[in-house]
């Protein structure tokens, strides 16, 4: 795609998300959350390839849909409460659609099932906007209204998503659609705290994100698509290492940085004296590092028979950009743990 | 019995051709027989039972997944798709000619004397005259498509493999092997992802091996400019094609198919894809 196109389109997508964040008002949070929608569509589908059409297609009806029903409780609102201010929401029928719509945008269960759909039908780089970029405004407006009305509905989403998160991966053969059931359990962790405390939801997403985010980029680096072809990352062992390093903190395990992103809430739960929820957390967080540890099994574990050509490579290959972010972003999946203590200044 | 034919200056033995040769037509061209569908004809299946078995199947296939029936592959080594068993295991094709057009071909689906399956017909070149037609001679063989609950078709997930084996013997012509996926839009209904199948006609089975990456992405019959790798995740048929543009009868032996994964294949398309 031509370079100006491509700036113009991701200026536009980080414009649509700030807007979100920034507004106070219902009618330019509509506005935002359709400009990043609209923005994120030629970068979906600019391989022309039938199958990336079809998952931006399916994006773009999801998306739309949600934002419709978005402004349709914000409009709801503004005739029960006369106020488009995003914290006056007063009646619970519009508090229900908007968490709808935000619930249906994030792709949390139940309203999860086009998520691994359309990442299993995009390129790597694509899917990073898809599961990363486009989550913060949509993760934003949810935190922002956790505090206003009785919020069991994202208790119970929150609970389903991690269950959904840990089954749903398990059949999975395709890297992409795991990560996805990925990413509807770790959401389903971050929603259910920011009912209690908000403000950690918040560094808690911004860590699941950075932890993503390296992970995507170096399948996208080893074209590591399916389970098959992560004997493909034995080529180069520095990426097997740090592939398997990210993963395992991405589930959770210590003393690994994604060991915050379960200790924290279950601290905040059993704080709160919600210690009932707590087991439905652990059994999906315990099924999802099964197929994390399968993931990792294949990279480092295995080694098939290479051809006489297929000499080991030290050299990480030609991309020049995606190796200095990985090269940040893995030490936080790393050291990560080291920021515990800033999360109990919230506690 | 041998037979020599000659096609333009070239001699090929047919073998396989004999006087105790047992043919079972299965199937006709265009019709289609689905496994999920036992009834006749005659009966008509009522609305509310259409509606029962449809949930019925609907909850089994909720409870195949719930099963997780992946959750221990790892890495898929090989997996028979095909397998010659018995009279039982031509009910899994169809045969397709150029006779849903108006042409001459004849085709048909038998067991061969050495208790496989045989694919035998007369290609016939000779164009319709409708008018419209430009060219014809085809025969297809076909696997048949699987239908789950509510008619929405099975999917084959091929992803773990990275290549195609064929187990055959031919006659020394040249077929094309056929790769159908399911498609989402409309426009796309007619892909077909080919390779070419060249044979040797003599008396030795034939092991062929064809990486995915190598098939090609046509559409009705025309090789696209923009091409694609197969969509291995959603192949809903595979099928051999006769229609090398020379008149005359072919014959094909059919033991198995099945596909591999192959750690020393590392190339995901062999073509080129032009960046628009």
């Amino acid at each position: 795609m031509n370079r100006l196109v491509n700036a113009f389109l991701l200026t536009s997508l980080i414009a649509g998300t700030s807007l979100v964040i920034f507004s106070n008002h219902w009618f330019p949070i509509w506005l935002g959350l359709e400009l990043s929608t609209l923005s994120i569509i030629p970068l979906l589908s600019y391989t022309s390839q039938s199958r990336s059409v079809e998952a931006t297609l399916k994006y773009f009806l999801v998306q739309a849909f949600s934002a419709a029903l978005l402004l349709n409780g914000a409009v709801l609102n503004l005739w029960i409460s006369n106020s488009w201010d995003v914290n006056s929401i007063t009646s619970p029928i519009s508090y229900f659609i908007i968490t709808a719509a935000l619930i249906i945008k994030l792709g949390l269960a139940p309203c999860h099932f086009w998520f691994p759909d359309v990442l299993s039908g995009l390129p790597f780089l694509s899917t990073i906007i898809i599961a990363c970029w486009q989550k913060i405004a949509p993760m934003f407006l949810l935190l922002s209204l956790s505090n206003l009305v009785s919020s069991e509905i994202i208790i119970v989403c929150s609970i389903l998503s991690v269950l959904v998160g840990g089954w749903g991966g398990l059949n999975q053969i395709s890297v992409r659609k795991i990560l996805a059931y990925s990413s509807i359990g770790h959401l389903g962790w971050i929603t259910c705290v920011a009912f209690f405390i908000p403000e950690v939801s918040y560094l808690l997403f911004l860590f699941y994100i950075l932890n993503n985010t390296a992970i995507l980029l170096i399948c996208h680096n080893g074209s590591l698509y399916y389970l098959s072809s992560l004997s493909k990352s034995n080529v180069v062992p520095i990426t097997a290492i740090l592939f398997s390093i990210a993963l395992l903190s991405l589930g959770g395990l210590p003393p690994l940085g994604g060991f915050i992103n379960k200790v924290i809430p279950l601290i905040v739960f059993s704080l709160n004296g919600n210690n009932f929820i707590i087991p439905f957390f652990l059994i999906g967080s315990l099924i999802s590092l099964f197929f994390y540890i399968r993931i990792v099994f294949n990279t480092s574990l295995t080694l098939f028979p290479q051809h006489s050509l297929n000499i080991v490579s030290f050299r990480t290959g030609n991309s020049s950009l995606s190796q200095p972010i990985i090269s940040t972003l893995i030490p936080i999946t790393i050291w990560g743990l080291l920021l515990l203590p800033i999360f109990f200044l919230f506690i | 019995m041998m037979a020599c034919v000659k096609y333009q200056g070239l001699c090929r033995h047919f073998i396989l051709h004999s006087g105790v040769l047992r043919t079972i037509p299965v199937a006709h061209a265009g019709t289609l027989k689905t496994l999920h569908r036992s009834f006749s004809s005659e009966e008509k299946e009522s609305f509310y039972g259409s509606l029962t078995r449809n949930f019925k199947l609907m909850t089994q296939e909720f409870v195949t997944k719930l099963k997780s029936p992946n959750i221990d592959t790892m890495f898929d080594r090989s997996r028979v798709l095909w397998e010659y068993k018995g009279p039982e295991s031509l009910k899994e094709f169809k045969v397709v000619t150029d006779a849903t057009i108006g042409g001459q071909s004849t085709a048909k689906l038998g067991i061969s004397r050495n208790n496989k399956l045989l694919f035998t017909g007369n290609l016939n070149t000779d164009v319709p005259k409708d008018g419209e037609t430009v060219r014809s001679g085809f025969c297809t063989l076909k696997t048949l498509q699987q239908f789950g609950s509510f008619n929405r078709k099975v999917e084959i997930d091929l992803t773990p493999f990275t290549t195609l084996h064929l187990r055959l013997r031919g006659d020394g012509r040249a077929y094309m092997i056929n790769m159908y996926c399911n498609s989402y839009f409309t426009l796309t209904h007619d892909d077909v992802w080919s390779y070419f199948l060249f044979t040797r006609g003599g008396p030795h089975w034939q092991n062929v091996s064809i990486p995915f990456s190598k098939f090609f992405l046509s559409s009705q019959g025309r090789v696209q400019d923009k091409q694609s790798p197969v969509d291995l995740e959603r192949v809903t048929s595979i099928g051999l094609t006769m229609a090398d543009a020379v008149n005359g009868e072919f014959s094909l032996e059919l033991g198995s198919i099945h596909v591999t994964y192959d750690a020393t294949e590392s190339e995901e398309f062999v073509y080129e894809r032009y960046q628009t």
